[in-house]
């Protein structure tokens, strides 16, 4: 009775795959055969380099679709951030090495706060986490340009940009590395954690969940504190790369890329489905996609209207999948 | 694609419907021929054949996952079939949705339903088939002609309600009431009466009985056997999928169906139980919930002792065991468990001091549906040290306990990793018991642990119930199947709008008595 064909077993063994790996070295393979330029080594080193950024965006946005959620503010808590890491840097001109770790903490905390505002706002208050997430969008991005007066922040110190952005260790430039200690970070989380388990419960079946013994509000909190920690890092990141604290820095192509990548990795918008690797696969995809039409010289505009194709296309094709293999039919 | 496993070896044999008994000589409406259904190469129906003659109840019997559901869903079009054809009037129709075959005369009511909550009931009935001139609505004569339908019915329905206010019982009523407005030559129905009462069920065979007199054949799936000797008129039983054998539903026994069913013989149905009552577990005294569902009541289990609580659905019987484990908001009244008083009852302390609850809705409240079947026996378990350590899973561990869990609840197959959803009610069932001894228990409450779920699943339910009495442990044991909560318990508390009408122990603990009690004594 339970003896399985192969086929059955391919697909047991790639089901949690995806086809996202696929998608990405076809995509890979196509931009290469397209513009020879694209498989240099520089590019991937570039691709990888600027896939960091989306990487960090997409899983603080992941842990928040699995609870069943979605954070709209992650882009402008990326702009509070920015601005607020800059202010503090450029407060204690007399000593780099106390501003930098100043600025990278209130950077980072900055993140975690809007995180806990959001995670109050949805655990305790019972805010939808779309009309929460849009309000802090507007608050923090209203903070941010209050708080910079609209302007950028230069003229910070340069170790800042050297430390988290420019060099590299044995050749591996440091967003790459910064990037994988949190993918590391929270793959250990989901998977290993009594935490993780719970997000992962919460997003399921709230109720259920709740019925068997697990404080669904703290975790709730937990895991949009967590994001936001995660969005104010990357916030510090992308902060060095430009050396200057900008209001401007998040942008609203930010949120609708993270929520791309997580949703072309396989992530649940309904929650409680999804994993780390598919979601770095997917911000990985996205950062292709445009690299790629970028070489290829395709208009700007126009790319802005293929990344929205594409996650249309994404969620489409994930419904028919689902309709064809005869799942969630009940 | 299609692959070959042992099933289709046997495909074929022992699978003809036609030489059955019954209302012999009465014209063959509706057949299903040689059905087949594989879902990536499991096959959920195998060969299958059911033929359905005009003015005859037609009973599916089989366990969960026999293939009944799949089955019905071909029938009505909300499925296409691997192979095979289903046949109306000797002509084999092409459907490729429910609307096809709604055309053709062929109407379901399922268990899950298909309304609309926040419309009315009138705007469900009418749900596809609005009367309506050059696209507006003629609102009023659709109110005339719903209010007609549901007196006709014999329904007891307000058609302006909203769906989302109605129980669960009134919800079947609109689906049924919907279904029947079509005017269907062939009727589906899919265990209609398990959430109805008594009296509503009532209603509905005398429905069925002018249906049956105007023609109509009804394909009708119930687990009840009581019901199948009352209304059927033939009995097919289904099994892994195939066609087992058709049976006079009035002379078929209860042992023969349910041998036939689980293709082994089964000796008393309810086990032996020695009861050897001890300390009060949990005391309840003069409890009310805010939203006055329950009030003044008080009762006590205790160890190594299984307590019903019995009533009509709606008479807040499940609400005092979700009082309990602090899922209703109290108004009064206190609750002790294990000598000490719950103040603020939370299932996550309840849990951990020894008291778990099984909720009826499996669904809703019950389990992670799209997670493993590993992640949900473990779930409530996973704050104690062998299975985790400041925060770190100890997964290796809990692979081994999803394993014996699994075996020792008799969760078949066996697949620890699958998504849960992919099981059939009974072994969903089985998941949130196993889920909820999981970790050291005193007293488990049950909130219809058999509803929906087949005769054998059933069977292992209560003996996995009597083994844990028979460890010490206490049950509250809350159900709407009143022989059941008879046979399965060693005092039943009979709650009546919301309140306890009655106990019952010893030479008292009988239907009748417990009857007389549901519904007072006026």
């Amino acid at each position: 009775m339970t003896q399985k064909t192969l086929p059955q077993k391919l697909g047991a063994h790639l089901e949690p795959v995806g086809a996202i790996p696929v998608i990405v070295v076809l995509f890979i393979i196509f931009f290469g055969i397209l513009e020879p330029r694209f498989l240099s080594g520089d590019n991937i080193f570039n691709l990888s380099r600027q896939s960091s950024y989306l990487i960090l965006a997409c899983l603080a946005q992941f842990l928040i679709l699995l609870t069943g959620g979605i954070d709209l503010s992650v882009g402008s808590a990326i702009s509070l951030a920015s601005v607020v890491c800059a202010t503090v840097m450029k407060s204690f001109p007399e000593a780099e090495g106390a501003a930098v770790s100043l600025g990278v903490l209130a950077g980072i905390g900055t993140g975690g706060l809007v995180g806990l505002a959001n995670g109050i706002g949805v655990a305790y208050f019972n805010v939808t986490p779309f009309v929460m997430t849009l309000g802090s969008l507007s608050m923090a991005l209203g903070l941010a340009l209050y708080i910079s007066g609209g302007y950028s922040i230069a003229g910070l110190p340069s170790g800042f940009g050297d430390v988290f952005s420019y060099a590299d260790v044995g050749g591996v430039p440091v967003p790459i590395i910064y990037a994988a200690l949190v993918i590391i970070a929270v793959y250990l989380l989901l998977t290993w954690t009594q935490a993780g388990r719970y997000i992962y419960a919460i997003g399921s079946n709230v109720q259920a969940a709740r019925l068997s013994g697990i404080p669904t509000k703290q975790y709730l909190l937990f895991a949009y504190v967590a994001a936001g920690l995660i969005v104010g890092f990357a916030a510090v990141l992308m902060t060095a790369r430009t050396e200057s604290g900008e209001a401007s820095l998040g942008g609203s192509d930010l949120v609708l890329k993270s929520v791309a990548g997580c949703i072309i990795g396989g992530v649940a918008l309904t929650g409680g489905k999804g994993f780390v690797r598919n979601v770095v696969l997917g911000a990985f995809f996205i950062t292709l996609l445009s690299n790629g039409m970028n070489l290829l010289r395709v208009n700007s505009y126009l790319q802005t209207f293929i990344i929205g194709a594409v996650l249309v296309l994404a969620i489409a094709l994930d419904q028919l999948r689902e309709k064809m293999t005869g799942r969630k039919t009940v | 694609m299609l692959a070959e496993t042992e099933h289709s070896v046997l495909a074929g044999d022992g699978a003809d419907a036609s030489n059955s008994t019954g209302t012999a000589g009465a014209k063959c409406l509706l057949q299903a021929r040689n059905l087949s259904k594989s879902y990536s190469g499991f096959l959920a129906l195998n060969n299958m054949n059911l033929d359905l003659r005009a003015g005859e109840v037609h009973v599916l019997f089989g366990e969960n996952g026999a293939g009944k559901s799949t089955l019905i869903s071909i029938i009505c079009g909300a499925l296409a079939p691997t192979a095979g054809d289903v046949v109306l009037d000797g002509n084999v129709l092409q459907m490729s949705s429910v609307k096809d075959a709604r055309d053709q005369g062929i109407a379901a009511v399922f268990q899950e339903f298909s309304l609309a909550p926040e419309l009315t009931v009138e705007e469900n009935m009418f749900l596809g088939a609005e009367v309506a001139q050059s696209g507006w609505l003629k609102k009023s004569r659709m109110r005339h002609a719903a209010t007609q339908a549901l007196a006709e019915l014999g329904f007891k329905l307000d058609p302006g309600a909203i769906v989302a206010h109605l129980s669960r019982a009134e919800c079947q009523m609109v689906e049924i009431a919907k279904a029947v407005m079509t005017d269907p030559r062939v009727l589906i129905l899919d265990e209609p009466t398990a959430s109805l009462t008594e009296a509503e069920t009532n209603v509905l065979f005398a429905l069925i009985e002018r249906l049956k007199a105007k023609g109509v054949g009804m394909i009708y799936i119930s687990h009840r056997i009581d019901e199948i000797r009352k209304i059927g008129d033939r009995v097919t039983v289904m099994r892994d999928g195939q066609y087992i054998e058709t049976l006079d539903a009035r002379t078929a026994t209860k042992t023969e169906l349910v041998e036939s069913m689980t293709g082994r013989s089964f000796g008393d149905f309810y086990p032996k139980l020695n009861f050897r009552p001890g300390d009060p577990v949990l005391s309840i005294d003069g409890l009310a919930t805010l939203d006055g569902r329950v009030s003044d009541v008080s009762l006590n289990v205790r160890a190594g002792e299984i307590v019903g609580l019995a009533g009509l659905v709606g008479c807040g019987k499940s609400e005092i065991g979700r009082a309990c484990f602090g899922l209703e908001a109290l108004a009064s009244g206190e609750i002790h468990f294990a000598g000490e008083r719950l103040r603020h009852p939370q299932p996550r302390h309840l849990i951990q001091k020894g008291m778990n609850f099984v909720p009826s809705d499996r669904m809703r409240e019950g389990l992670l549906m799209g997670r493993s079947t590993r992640e949900n026996l473990s779930l409530s378990a996973l704050f104690q040290k062998e299975f985790s350590n400041r925060g770190f899973l100890r997964r290796k561990r809990e692979v081994k306990f999803a394993n014996e869990m699994g075996e020792r609840i008799g969760v078949r197959p066996l697949r620890i990793e699958g998504a849960v959803s992919d099981y059939s009610g009974g072994n969903k069932q089985k998941v949130m018991l196993g889920r909820a001894i999981a970790s050291p228990l005193r007293l488990l409450i049950l909130d219809e642990p058999t509803i929906g779920i087949d005769v054998g699943a059933k069977a292992e339910v209560y003996a996995l119930l009597s083994e844990l009495v028979q460890d010490g442990m206490a049950v509250l044991l809350i159900s709407s199947d009143l022989p059941e909560v008879l046979s399965m318990s060693n005092r039943v508390y009979v709650v009546r709008q919301g309140h306890i009408a009655d106990e019952l122990v010893a030479e008292r603990k009988t239907e009748d008595v417990a009857l007389k009690s549901f519904f007072g004594q006026e």
